[in-house]
This record gives C-alpha cells, structure tokens and sequence, in this order.
C-alpha cells in the first residue's frame, strides 16, 4: 500500500513540476529586440514534412546570405520556425504565436492551403504582413485580405498554361483524370476539364484519391477499360509517383501529365523510371540561363548536399522579397506602423528579380508568375515551354 | 469480365494485407483482451526493418522478409514486457491512452530516426510483369498474396496442434482458467505479442515494394485493421482472414463500380453495420462482453 | 463541515476573479488565445466526462459531436443569415440529434466494441463532411464565418464571453451529476446489470449521457468556429477524439475538477513542448503512457491519495470506469 501511495506522490510531484517549468519558460519573455524577426509557419512534421523541410532549407539559405552581407538596414534577421503539421488548427496557434508572443515583424508560410485559409485572419487581425509562397488556393488571395501576398502561380494559372499547351500541341481526345481529394486536387480537376470541354475534346474519368493511399490499382484499371489518350495527375509527389509507377505496371500507355511536385527530383527518384514522358508544369527550374538561380543552386548545394527543387526556391525568394520591402519601410520604433510600412512596401514591389522570375504584385496581393511547362526525359527535364530561353 | 479479374485480383493483394495486420491485433485482443492502438506503427516499423534489412544491408529479399519477422518478433516481447504488462487488467481506458502514447512514441520516433521523407524500398520482383487474359501485376504483388496464405496456413497449424498454440486458446477462452490450469500466462502472452508483430513485419514487407514506406503508413492501415477485426469477431483468428479479404475486395469493386470517392467509407460503412447488427462479427462465438 | 464549504466558495472566488483579470494581467494574445481555447476544450472535456466518466460509455468519436455543431452554426450563420445566437442554437440542436444517433443504435454495445464503434462513428462524420461538396464545400472548409459579435474583436472579449459560458455549464454538470439522473448514470456505470435490476432504465439514461455530452461538444464546435472564423474537416480527425479523450482521463474521470484541468493543463502542456521541436511528440508520447501507468485515476485520483496520505486516513479509491 505504501508503494501504489508513494508512486503516486512521485508522479504528482512529476506531473507538477513539469507543469510549473512550463509556466516558468512561458513566463519569462524575451527581453531585447535586436535582431528582425521573421516568422516561419509550415508542415515541419506530419504527412508534408518533406516539402516543409524543404521550404525550412530554403528560407535557411536565405537567412544565412542576407546575414552574410550584414542584414538589412544594418540589422540581423532571424528566421523562427512554427510547425503546423498541416492541421489548420495548429496553424492557427502558431499564427497566433509569431504574431503575438514572438511578435515578429512579418510571416512566411504556409504549405496547405486550408491551413493558410485558416490562420490568415490572424494575421490580417494583427495587421502583420504575410508572404505566402506554396499554398496556390484561389480564394487565399481573393478574400480582399490586404496583408497577404502570394509568390507563386495559383492554381488556375499553372492548369490552364498546361491545358493549353497540351491542346495546342497534341491531338488527344479523350482525357482521363485522377486526382486528390482536397482543394488543391479538385481545383486542378476543375480547371482542367473545363479547358479540355471548351475545346471540344472529351473528359472520359474522373477519379479521386485521398491523401496517404498507397494502391490505386483501382481507378487505373477502370480507367484504363474507358481507353483514354492522356491522363492528368492532379496530387503530389508522394501519391503522384505511385500512380505513374501502378499506370505502367496495369500496362497504361497513355500520355501522363502532372503539375509542380511533379517536377521535383525527389519524384523522379521515387518513379523509377516511371515518369518517362511525363508532362508537367514547373515555377523553377536549376537548368535555366538565369545567374540567380545559378548563384542560388550553387549556395544550396554546397550547404544542403543537394539540387534545390521548387519548394526551396519558392521560400527563399519569399525570404528575399521580404528583404526588399523591409529596405523600403525603413526603421520604426512601433511594431505596428513598422508592420503597416512593410505591407505597404510589398504592395509597392515592382519586378524585383528572383529565383522564380520577376515579381509584381497585383492589388490582390497576387504575383503575376509564369510557369514552365518541362517533360521528363532519362531522368532529366526538358524544358518545353517557354521554348528559346 | 477482363475489368472484373483484374480488380478481384487488386482486392486480394489489398485483402492479404489487412488480413496480416488484423490477425496480430485479433490475436491480442484475444490472448490478452487488450486493444493494441500501436497495431499500424508494428507495421510501419516491420516495413522500415525490411527495408533496411534489405535495402540497405543488400540481403536477399526472402531473406529480409525473414529477418525482419524475427526482429520484430523481439521487438514484439518487449513491447508485452514494457509496455502490455503493466497496462494487463487495467481498466479499458488505461489500456486505450498507454497503447495510444506507445503509437505516438513510435510513429514520431520513426520521423526523427527514418525521417519523414517516402523511401522506395525496390526488391527484384517488383519489375517482373504477369500479363495474361489482359490483366496485369507484378510478380511481387502475386508474391504477397501467396505469402499470406502460407503464413495463415502455418499459423492455423501452430494455433491448432502446438501446445503453445492451445494455451494460446485456452487463455483467449478464459485467461484465469487457462492459469489456474498451469498455463504460465507470461509465456503465452510473450508468444502472442512476438508473433503479432512479426506477422504485422511481414505485412510491411510484402507491401513495402509495392509502394513506398514512410511513418504515416501506418496510419492509413489502423482504421482498416479495426474494420476488418469487427467484421471477423474480436479475437477470432479465422475471422480476420476471412474479412481481411472481405474488404479488400469491397474496396476494388466500390472503385471500380460505383465511386472512388466512397472507397475510404467503404471499411467504416462495413464497421457501423456489423457493431449495429450483430457486433460478435460474422463468425461470432465470443461474447460481446468481454473484459 | 461549514468551514469546508467556506474554503471551496472562497477557493472558486479567487479564481473566478484571477480569470476575469487574466487577459488585463497577460497582455500576449498567444497566451490569450491559449485561454480561450482551454475554455473551448474545457466544455469537450467535460461534456465527454459526463459519457465516460460518470455513464461509463466509452467513446472515441466526442469529435464528431464537436464538427457537427462547429458546421452546423457556421452554416445557419452564413447561409440562411441567422444570428450567431440562433446559430450556437443549431448547432446543439443539431449535435443533440446526431447524439441519439449514435446513443441509440449502440445500445447493445460494451467496452472495446463501443470504443471502435464510436471511433468508426467519427470516421464516417468527418468523411460525409469532407464529401458532401455542395453542402459543407468539402476540404477547401467554410470561410468567413460571422465572429462572435461586432464588439468582439481581441482575444479577451472572447474569453470574457467562453470562460463564463464554460463556468455555466460545469456548473450545470456538477448539479446533473449529483442529482437522481446523476446517481442513474453512476448506478450504470458501477453495474448494468444491478441497475436494471434497481429499475432504472439503461436504454433512456445511456441514451440522455450521449445526447447531453453531444449538445455541450455542438455548443463548443459553435464557440470554436465564430472565434476562429474557418472551418474545415481537417479540424475534427479521430485524433482530436483521442486528444479530448486523454484531457478527461490524465485529469480524472468521474470528476468535476479532473477535465478541466485535463484541458487547460494540456493545453498549456503541449504549446510549451514546442521549444522541444521534432521531439515534441517523442516525449508527449512517454509522458502519456507513464502517466497512465503511475496515475491510472489522472491528476485528480492522484490528488485525493496524496492528500489522504497527508491527512494520514485511509486511501479512497477514485472511480475506475469500465
């Protein structure tokens, strides 16, 4: 009896203790306010950490050159990174973190569109600029929220660029679709086969999928028995290198296309050898002529061990893009005018360079970003759209 | 008809799986009377041992399925010394919330240690192709269905005539006669737990090949492995094979019949029916009220 | 005798008034906002409490209850234009209903079949709401929801309104509970069988926990949705289920006290784990399974035998459940 008594004062005390060291570490807040800070939110853990890895290396790059060179206006930034786990109802808090208690000056992120849907009021209540450089849901920038700029083409943008190019180029009749169950997928389906109707050309499947399925021997098959020519894949890598590789396995000859994660090495790696011929669209790519991006893919491999791929390249120019209108604003003593002088530098950007092209935003807050339409071929890209470049 | 063949064919290779999966946790459930919520992460970390086993190591394929179930089946005892033993008799909510920290524990240990990236884990029957009478597979997908009734077959020869494999009965029966019988429990319930998760260690596998392994896996499997242990009968091992099979072919005919949409209803749909209307599962024998 | 129940008013006093001044002394809105959300989980908690721990019902599915009411008033608000009073009316109307939904039909059913029922349960609500596109627009969620009220716009006005709402209805509970429908309910849980026995009927009482825990958990998926202004399907996987479920029994099942600390300690706990990074989980996922183990009754059991200990009398076990 002394035991199960004993125990049980041990784990109360234990219970307590960690409880009060919690208070204690919440309690005592930050005291000094050198350096700039920047808040990150993105899927660190869950089913997307692998992008928002890549995104974190992105924005880590960024930060260590721009510190490199002395920071801005002769102040350090800090990069600090809230994990969402791709649950909207974390990102809310984490919104809420950064915005509040670590009170930085603006936030980048995140990767899931529900989640930046989610926490946007947050920052748009606080008055905080956000950058968002992968969530591609239409209504994000076209909720008439004036502290949210996006740097990568929406969704409608890049499937309509890839519809059209397909249609132009090849003469398929019928098409074939198969895509993921949320926002981003069905937004894809929709886009893509109005195009394909407009056209006169006929939309013969149109299957679903949800995130971590594994087997999709399913809808191949009974896509395979309606004899499509083409077939989109609208998910993302993980899903989307399952399905090429199950398409050849059920003999599925038919023309594959893809958007952004498509076009990553880590799809490609994962396809083996699957993804041969497949169509898709891309916001970056390494093999371009551009010196940014040369001077980009050089810096990223030499930390990272690795070619950056589009995740990367879209946090670190977001990083970047924050720079410049943290120049602009100039210093203020007061968070919130220097919060509202840094919204209203990024509205201002005009064709600043970056690893993605040139931005501009418009008064929604939406930049005007061209995609590239590539091909896979070997294990390489070809970059088929813009041709010449 | 071609279409038909072909989608009873992706049911079964689905089937094998849940069937692997259920009948560890049935058997626990069985032998122990505890509900393993950690059931998907034995499966997940048997894909990731095959995986390194194989992958890594450069071991012969049949020979990492083996040592992965053997390594597993270790791994299996200490989770019934660790973790099982001290929850063993306690009330059903204890057991939920400390299997529950276990699944938690292993699924974000797997993230830190594996990473959260999907590995291909290649083995060299994943490129030879069946084509006959139009329909299509790999020689590895032939592979896990043939396993898996061998397995089953070996594990219903040891349940049935091993003296082990009757005490494991006699204790599913009734865990307090089976002692008072001279049943050492310790052992039975060791055994038990070793070959749950070797069994969930093949499972992981077999189906690692096949697509990709990564520490959300694990998560997909779980809600399919309860459906499919219902449908069986709690603790009834002939059971879960039978609805293993069962929904795996429920899902390929949904898909390929009426909508992809409803394919992950499908397992949650058969769940809600069976507790509703006859909760002992389609073979029932075993009391609803067990515990 | 008097003197006790002096203490408890005094105690419950200090801390109506710490609360009413928490948001003027913690200006952050982080630590606001952590507030307001113990109060949301604070009504979950407590309403599941009522299931499980005073009824006996197991249940994974309290979630369910938590996303119809969270839907059901961003609907009524947005589309047919209600006011948000009228909408957290729905919401635990509607709530309620889908409690007898699942009270009824799982009559029959104990312990782990119970369990997995409720859990399937919440499966398939959270997938008609991530299907049912023209209704709840599927996984994109509902955006631009009213808030709570023009004059609600910082944190503090919300708690200001959550934290005497969720002070009303655990008052409430306690009155439930220790009234005749209370006794009922603990009658069942401690033995069907002796309770039927006694005359109570089992299948109206099981049934009236299930509804009553679901009209709470609709009313706080009302409170979530008009602070937070989005909802999604995302927000109401089987894991909430099982983060509610474990703020009941890590603070105490079967008491008044136990979910409420469940909820805000949890609350708390897990947003100061985030200076643990990755490992966050890792560690979260020992601290459950070793707490489980060494305080099987949650924080309060564990309360009440140090206590006895000190006061040198005999340990009172605390109810166990199933």
């Amino acid at each position: 009896m002394i035991g199960t008594k004993t125990r049980a004062l041990v784990a109360l005390l234990l219970v307590v203790s960690v409880l009060v060291s919690g208070l204690l570490v919440a309690g005592c807040s930050k005291a000094e306010k050198e350096p700039i800070k920047i808040g990150v939110i993105g899927p660190f853990t869950g089913p997307n950490a692998k992008p928002g890895g890549r995104m974190k290396e992105g924005i880590e790059l960024a930060v260590e050159e721009i510190n490199a060179k002395g920071g801005i206006n002769g102040r350090k930034i800090v990069a600090i990174f809230e994990d969402d786990a791709s649950q909207p109802a974390q990102s809310v808090a984490a919104a809420e973190k950064l915005t509040t208690r670590d009170e930085v000056l603006l936030v980048i992120g995140a990767y899931n569109s529900a989640c930046v849907l989610a926490h946007m009021q947050v920052t748009e209540r606080e008055k905080t600029p956000q950058i968002n450089p992968i969530a591609v849901a239409t209504a994000i920038t076209e909720s008439g929220n004036k502290y949210m700029f996006r740097n990568c083409a929406t969704n409608p943008m890049q499937v309509s660029q890839l519809a059209d190019y397909v249609l132009k180029n090849f003469n398929f009749q019928k098409f074939a679709m198969l895509f993921e169950n949320t926002d981003y997928g069905r937004g894809i389906a929709e886009v893509f086969g109005a195009s394909v109707r407009q056209a006169g050309k006929q939309v013969v499947a149109e299957e679903a999928y949800n995130i971590g399925d594994t087997d999709f021997y399913s809808q191949l098959t009974k896509i395979k028995n309606l004899g499509p020519d083409a077939l989109l894949i609208g998910g993302n890598l993980t899903e989307g290198s399952q399905i090429a590789r199950q398409a050849r396995e059920l003999g599925l000859n038919v023309q594959l296309m893809g958007l952004g994660g498509l076009s990553s090495p880590e799809f490609d790696q994962l396809c083996d050898g699957a993804n041969e011929g497949l169509i898709c669209t891309s916001y970056f790519e390494v093999g371009t002529d551009d010196p940014l991006v040369k001077k980009f893919v050089e810096a990223y491999e030499k930390k990272f061990g690795k070619p950056p791929e589009m995740f990367a390249a879209a946090a670190y120019e977001a990083v970047y893009i924050a720079e410049e209108a943290i120049k602009k604003a100039g210093e203020h003593k007061n968070l919130a005018e220097w919060r509202q002088a840094v919204r209203d530098a990024l509205a201002k950007i005009k064709d600043l360079p970056g690893v993605q092209g040139p931005t501009t935003f418009d008064e929604k807050g939406q930049a005007d970003k061209k995609v590239y339409i590539v091909q896979w071929k070997n294990h390489e890209k070809v970059i088929l759209y813009p041709t010449g470049k | 008809m071609q279409n038909f063949i072909q989608q009873v064919m992706n049911g079964l290779v689905l089937g094998s799986v849940y069937a692997l999966i259920a009948l560890g946790l049935t058997m626990i459930y069985g032998v122990l009377g505890l509900i393993n919520w950690a059931h998907g992460e034995f499966y997940m970390v048997g894909a990731f041992v095959g995986y390194i086993l194989a992958v890594r190591m450069g071991l012969p394929y049949f020979v990492a399925l083996v040592g992965a179930m053997l390594i597993m089946a270790v791994f299996g005892i200490v989770v019934e010394r660790v973790v099982f033993l001290p929850l063993r008799g306690r009330p059903n909510m204890n057991v939920i919330i400390g299997t529950l920290g276990l699944s938690v524990f292993l699924l974000d240990g797997a993230n830190l240690t594996m990473g959260p990236d999907p590995v291909r884990f290649p083995s060299i029957y994943t490129d030879q192709f069946i084509r006959v009478l139009g329909i299509s597979f790999t020689v590895q997908r032939l592979l896990v269905v043939i396993v898996t009734l061998v397995l089953i077959a070996v594990l219903r020869l040891f349940i049935r005539n091993h003296k082990l494999g009757k005490a494991m009965r006699a204790c599913s029966q009734d865990l307090q006669a089976a002692s008072l019988m001279g049943i050492e429990i310790n052992h039975v319930a060791m055994i038990t737990a070793a070959i749950a998760a070797s069994l969930a260690a093949a499972a992981g596998t077999l189906i690692g090949p096949i697509f990709l392994v990564n520490p959300q896996m694990s998560i997909a499997a779980v809600g399919k492995a309860f459906a499919v242990t219902i449908l069986g009968g709690l603790g009834n091992v002939e059971g879960a094979v039978v609805a293993g099979f069962t929904l795996g072919l429920a899902e390929s005919l949904t898909v390929a019949y009426i909508s992809s949409y409803l394919k992950e209803i499908v397992a949650f749909a058969i769940l809600i029916t069976t507790l509703v209307f006859k909760p002992e599962g389609i073979f029932g024998k075993h009391s609803v009220e067990k515990v | 005798m008097k003197n006790n129940r002096l203490i408890k008013i005094l105690v419950l006093i200090v801390i109506l008034v710490a609360a009413a001044l928490y948001p003027i002394v913690v200006q952050r809105g982080y630590y606001q906002h952590l507030a307001v959300m113990g109060c949301i989980y604070t009504l979950l908690a407590s309403s599941l409490n009522l299931i499980v721990g005073y009824t006996g019902q197991l249940s994974l599915g309290h979630a369910a209850f938590y996303g119809v009411g969270a839907y059901t008033s961003a609907l009524l608000t947005l589309r047919l234009g209600w006011p948000v009073w009228a909408g957290m009316l729905g919401a635990m109307v509607m709530a309620g209903v889908f409690g007898v939904l699942l009270g009824t039909p799982t009559l029959r059913l104990k312990g782990s079949y119970l369990v997995i029922a409720t859990l399937g349960f919440g499966e398939i609500v959270r997938l008609v709401l991530l299907n049912w596109m023209s209704l709840t627009r599927g996984p994109m969620g509902l955006t631009g929801i009213t808030r709570l009220a023009p004059w609600a716009v910082t944190k503090a006005h919300y708690f200001w309104v959550y934290f005497p709402i969720a002070v009303i209805v655990v008052v409430l509970l306690n009155q439930l509970v220790n009234s005749r429908t209370g006794r009922a309910l603990k009658a069942i849980r401690e033995d069907q069988v002796a309770a039927e026995v006694m005359g109570i009927n089992l299948a109206f009482y099981k049934v009236l926990a299930f509804t009553v825990g679901a009209v709470i958990a609709g009313l706080a998926g009302s409170l979530y949705v008009h602070y937070v202004t989005f909802v999604s399907p995302d927000s109401f996987p089987v894991a909430e289920s099982i983060q509610i479920l474990v703020m009941v029994i890590v603070g105490g099942m079967g008491t008044i006290a136990g979910p409420i600390i469940g909820a805000f300690g949890i609350v708390f706990l897990l947003e100061t784990m985030r200076a643990l990074a990755e490992y966050r989980m890792v560690i979260y996922g020992i601290t459950l399974f070793v707490v489980i183990v060494l305080m099987p009754d949650g924080f309060m059991g564990a309360v009440r035998r140090v206590s006895s200990i000190l006061l040198q009398r005999g340990v009172r076990h605390a109810p166990a459940g199933d």
